[in-house]
């Protein structure tokens, strides 16, 4: 049955309701709207029904029309309800499935977190960061991924990172949802797309990454061509993009170059650093042999002829010497360490090269400093070598002693190197040539700050990396706790807004907590410490975690002060205390810090107020209060 | 009733709440974690901002709603000390076994006296309760103001149709308003509201003239339901009048003209079902503008008959804060007394009191078969109830799935026997609850003998009736694609 004349009157009734039914006998379409709707309603009762509702709105006085429109129009309705299609015709193609997977999460768990992630305003990177803490798996949920990949476009740049390191953490099972409706052509949402499947497919992304990179724009184009770049098979195609590509996207494929191998590459670099030495700056993190040949030639080159000419350096070429010295990082090729032992005999003259306004600029020191960041960057080999080498030339020198100590660690046994360079540590005051020796024993210092023990392993290891040969000779901390001069003269700020020497802290480094007599010797020297005034929350912190007390010498430390100390400084102080040590003890500490004056001035009135009320709670057994609660006493 | 994280949650007067509940248990301010030994009670010590730890507690003596104890003075119930004190529960803290203290012990015995009081008096010989003396003048003032203010609505239906809805605007929209008001005044809140949605629903052509064709359609439909209440609603309450009849009745009119259904005028007349088991197998939230409220509206299975029924918690803006908020349900739950609002299609029900548990592999593996047999079937009872002026232009279903695909960019549901119905997101549930797009991102792909459930509308758009899903349903589990 053809019902496009039901669906005619049904028009037309609509537009009169909208247009006003006093116009109801002016329209002519309605009219014959009714009229095409006479043969239904000779087929059928309920057209005919409708039919007659019509004939009778028609006819109906002006103040019954709204009344009869509404009849009629329910009943049209009615029927085209009724009537409604459900057929659809097609070959009907199968649904495919999604990344993640489904979590039963109930609404007001999920719908602040889809919230979050989908709309903008303050207070979502705390939603989706506590989300993560509590329920990581909800971001696998199929409801809430495709959100978070979606969020790697959100406008708030610190939520678009958040969410790409979300995706990272939760592995291959995102990249399905991170490839669909990927766009090529895309912004910054599908450049991170990229930027996150290749962290987590590695150079199993490479066959994808070729795959987008004909159709890949700007952002996208860059991201894909960086990401070729971390895999050792795509050297032709990133020399092909670094002749092609102009901008961001030939930085992409230089920096992807410079990680790479083989002939044609050392030619690419030879030319590109001839035509551009500021390209220098893409292989700082190639430790190539032939990276390493090629910038300690160039930089050989650059140097001689600097030196040759006698010449002031513009700001501009000693920016890009710097550059070229940043190059020299952690890279030892043979050309390299002739390079350093050439910068060594030709020291004096590059310390006094000058500047634009003929200022000192210092490359001789920066060079040395260089050194050592390089040598703690390669790790043991060659350089350490080098380094001794260089020590051995130069005994009579501080210059090269924090190096050889390093170089010593990571080389030779704990008891060699305890030999060799203990003795700059002295433990006697020397009557002459104090100064002079008091540098040798700042540059052991700095070589031994260089090392750390793993507090988990019990290794220790050189910057946090490279393991040292033996575990450290313990002599060196009893040397360290009798030395002459127990500061380096540096001092780290840390948390309650104290400082920390740089000597104690090297010393806690190098400590073995199980060895029994060193720790004593370091509580010993930490008390020492706090008694002369030093920071009491940091000292009495690394008391307590070397199982000691500083009972006894809070209450000296206390009258040195005046006006400084922080009462809810000193409460945390107490509740680590309560942690680790006998309630007599705290009660005995807190005794000892209740010395008014040595308050801020603002905290004295409550000192004198709730403080006895403090030791009394600790005196019966009770946790140390907060300072809220404190000051509530107040 | 097992502590789940979910349980909590639903306990919380609001997200925020528990969230701080969280916060406490996590940074540790609860202290000396005492248990009652046969694990009805847990208390423990909570650091708050005042100079003495609030005491809090939670009696697990009825299991499904646990008495919270707290002596801070929020008055949010349960507090986020109570909350806590759950989420350490929860999270395996230790907990001492220790005697009850004395202040708690009496509080409990309290409870149970009014508790046992309560049993007796249900127990007891049926007591003839005594009739509600119905204050009759005044009801039948009531009736008499309600058909005065059927003739005003039919006076404001008629005046709009005159002018025509296209010039609901201005200075007209404001005298529309304050008359949609005096039908408060009427004792006609349904009436009411429906004049505030045809007003919203022009101004939307007003601000998006893009919309004009789906605002004035769905304007008219509005009208036209409204006529019918308006019609029927006279013959009701004239019938009511002239026999003296002043009680409920079981006619979907009495909502429909404003009326507010009591669980106990629910259970007079009858409409009730004992020992149901109800599975929720969807739940969402929208804000309804008309009537500044949200509602928060879930969608049930009865496990034993398939009936699929709906629970309306309304949170008007106003009283947010004193209306606890609804969530997603998981698992099976059992009501001793379910109370049903009269009318047809998608029924409202609520309870009292519930217990929830997991489902038993046997029972969700059942739960698919309860689907409509065919599509065919489903669509001829959605074609039924919805004809119905009065009735809303959907009804909710289970309907079986043959195959999901897609047929170009349209979403197809094919049942077993081979029948089709297009799968789309009801335009007029706004983006928030469009979920159509979730079934190409479903993790695996649909196992045999599944059931699709959602909500089969009329689109006017091709004149055709479709399914907004909202849940797959199988033999292991329910995929909900919204909450």
């Amino acid at each position: 049955m053809n019902l496009q004349p039901l669906y005619d009157v049904k028009e037309r009734l609509e537009y009169a309701a909208i247009a006003g039914v006093s116009l109801l006998g002016e329209d002519f379409r309605l009219q014959r709207a009714v009229e095409g709707l006479k043969p239904l309603a000779a087929a059928s009762p309920v057209f005919a029904k409708i039919d007659a509702g019509l004939t009778k709105l028609l006819a109906a006085p002006p103040e019954q029309r709204p009344g009869l429109l509404l009849d009629v129009l329910a009943l049209v309705d009615a029927v085209a309800y009724t009537q409604a299609k459900t057929e659809v015709e097609g070959e009907l193609e199968p649904l495919p499935t999604g990344g993640g997977r489904y979590y039963p999460i109930s609404y007001g768990q999920i719908q602040p977190l889809l919230t979050a992630l989908t709309t903008t305003g303050g207070g979502r990177m705390e939603t989706i960061k506590s989300a993560w803490e509590n329920h990581p798996e909800f971001f696998e949920d199929y409801r809430v991924l495709p959100a978070v990949v979606a969020g790697l476009g959100d406008s708030y740049g610190e939520i678009a990172e958040l969410n790409a390191k979300l995706l990272q953490r939760l592995g291959p099972s995102v990249v399905p949802t991170l490839k669909k409706g990927f766009d090529p052509a895309g912004k910054k949402e599908m450049a991170r797309r990229v930027e996150v499947v290749a962290v987590i497919e590695g150079e199993n992304a490479a066959p994808w990454l070729r795959e987008v990179l004909p159709q890949a724009k700007k952002d996208v184009r860059a991201a894909v061509i960086t990401a070729l770049g971390g895999d050792s098979g795509n050297a032709g195609l990133l020399l092909d993009l670094a002749k092609a590509e102009r901008g961001k996207n030939r930085e992409a494929a230089l920096a992807g170059l410079a990680l790479q191998d083989g002939e044609a590459v050392r030619d690419f670099w030879e030319a590109e650093l001839e035509k551009n030495g500021d390209s220098i700056r893409f292989l700082g993190d190639s430790r190539t042999d032939w990276a390493s040949d090629l910038v300690a030639r160039r930089l050989w080159d650059r140097m001689e002829e600097i030196l040759a000419r006698k010449e002031s350096l513009s700001n501009p070429a000693v920016i890009e010497l710097r550059q070229w010295f940043s190059a020299t990082l952690g890279k030892s090729s043979p050309s390299m360490l002739d390079f350093w032992r050439w910068t060594d005999a030709r020291l004096a003259d590059i310390d006094h090269l000058r500047g634009e306004k003929e200022q000192r600029i210092g490359f001789g020191t920066e060079l040395t400093a260089l050194l050592l960041e390089s040598l703690c960057l390669a790790g043991p080999g060659p350089l350490c070598a080098l380094c001794l080498e260089l020590w051995e030339k130069h005994r009579n020198q501080t210059r090269y002693l924090s190096h050889a100590v390093v170089a010593a660690l990571m080389t030779r046994s704990a008891a060699e190197v305890y030999d060799t360079f203990s003795p700059y540590v002295l433990t006697i005051k020397p009557l002459l040539g104090g100064e002079q020796k008091k540098a040798f024993h700042n540059a052991v210092l700095k070589g031994l700050g260089r090392l750390t023990r793993d507090e988990t392993t019990g290794v220790y290891r050189v910057d946090g990396t490279w393991p040292a040969a033996q575990p450290l000779d313990g002599r060196w901390v009893k040397r360290l706790t009798h030395a002459v001069w127990k500061t380096t003269g540096q001092r780290t700020s840390t948390g309650y807004g104290g400082n920390i020497e740089e000597y104690d802290k090297i010393l806690m480094c190098l400590l073995d907590p199980s060895d029994e007599e060193n720790r004593r010797l370091v509580v010993a020297h930490l008390r020492e410490q706090v008694a002369a005034g030093c920071c009491m929350y940091n000292y009495c912190r690394d008391i307590f975690r070397l199982g000691g007390d500083p009972v006894g010498v809070l209450g000296p430390a206390m009258q040195k002060h005046s006006n400084t100390i922080y009462l809810s400084h000193v409460l945390d102080l107490l509740a680590q205390a309560q942690e680790r040590l006998p309630p007599a003890q705290v009660v005995q500490m807190a005794k000892e810090l209740f010395v008014v004056k040595a308050y801020q001035p603002g905290n004295q009135g409550l000192v004198r107020k709730a403080y006895p009320h403090i030791i009394a709670a600790l005196e019966a057994g009770k946790a140390v209060p907060s300072f809220e609660t404190v000051r509530n006493m107040g | 009733m097992e502590l789940t994280e979910q349980f909590i949650l639903l306990q919380a007067p609001n997200p925020a709440a528990a969230e701080n509940g969280r916060k406490l248990s996590k940074k540790g301010s609860f202290s000396a974690h005492r248990r009652a030994a046969d694990d009805t009670l847990y208390w423990a010590e909570c650091a708050g901002s005042g100079k003495n730890p609030y005491r809090v507690s939670i009696d697990f003596t009825n299991r499904d709603t646990p008495t919270c104890r707290c002596s801070c003075p929020s008055r949010q119930f349960p507090c986020k000390h109570a909350l806590g004190l759950m989420f350490e529960i929860l999270g395996a803290k230790p907990f001492e076994t220790a005697d009850i203290p004395q202040d708690i012990a009496e509080k409990r015995a309290k409870q149970a006296a009014r508790t046992a009081k309560k049993e007796a008096a249900a127990d007891g010989p049926e007591k003839p309760a005594a009739p509600k003396k119905p204050n009759a003048a005044a009801r039948k003032k009531k009736l008499a103001k309600q058909l005065e203010g059927l003739d005003m609505a039919e006076k404001m239906v008629d005046d709009l149709l005159t002018s025509g809805l296209g010039t609901l605007a201005g200075s007209s929209a404001q005298t529309f308003d304050k008359l949609a008001k005096d039908l408060g005044g009427c004792y006609l809140t349904g009436p009411q509201t429906a004049f505030t949605r045809i007003a919203l629903t022009v101004r939307r052509v007003q601000k998006d003239p893009a919309q004009a064709d789906a605002a004035y359609a769905e304007a008219l439909r509005l009208l036209v339901a409204l006529r019918s209440t308006i019609k029927k609603g006279r013959a009701f309450l004239s019938e009511r009048l002239e026999a003296g009849n002043f009680s409920a009745e079981d006619s979907a009119l009495f909502e429909a003209l404003g009326g507010v259904w009591k669980l106990e005028d629910l259970k007079a007349i009858g409409s009730f079902k004992e020992n149901a088991r109800l599975v929720q197998l969807s739940f969402d939230v929208s804000f309804d503008e008309a009537k500044k409220e949200y509602v928060e509206r879930g969608w049930w299975m009865d496990a034993d008959t398939g009936e699929l029924w709906q629970t309306l918690n309304l949170r008007p803006v106003k009283a947010l804060k004193y209306v606890k908020g609804d969530d997603s349900r998981f698992g099976l739950l059992e009501v001793p007394a379910l109370y049903i609002y009269p009318g047809e299609g998608d029924r409202r029900v609520r309870w009292d009191s519930a217990s929830a548990r997991s489902l038993t592999a046997q029972e969700q593996a059942a739960l698919p078969a309860l689907a409509q047999p065919d599509l065919a079937a489903a669509v001829k009872l959605v074609k039924g109830k919805i004809k119905n002026t009065l009735a809303p232009k959907f009804l909710a279903v289970l309907a079986p799935i043959g195959r999901l695909g897609k047929i170009g960019e349209e979403f197809v549901l094919e049942d077993p026997k081979e029948a089709r119905i297009l799968l789309r997101s009801r335009p007029e549930d706004g983006a928030d609850h469009a979920c159509v797009e979730r079934l190409s991102m479903l993790p695996k792909e649909i196992p045999a003998e599944s059931a699709l459930f959602g909500l089969m509308f009329y689109d006017g758009r091709d004149r055709a009736l479709c399914l907004h899903p909202y849940s797959v349903v199988t033999r292991s589990e329910i995929i909900r694609l919204q909450y």
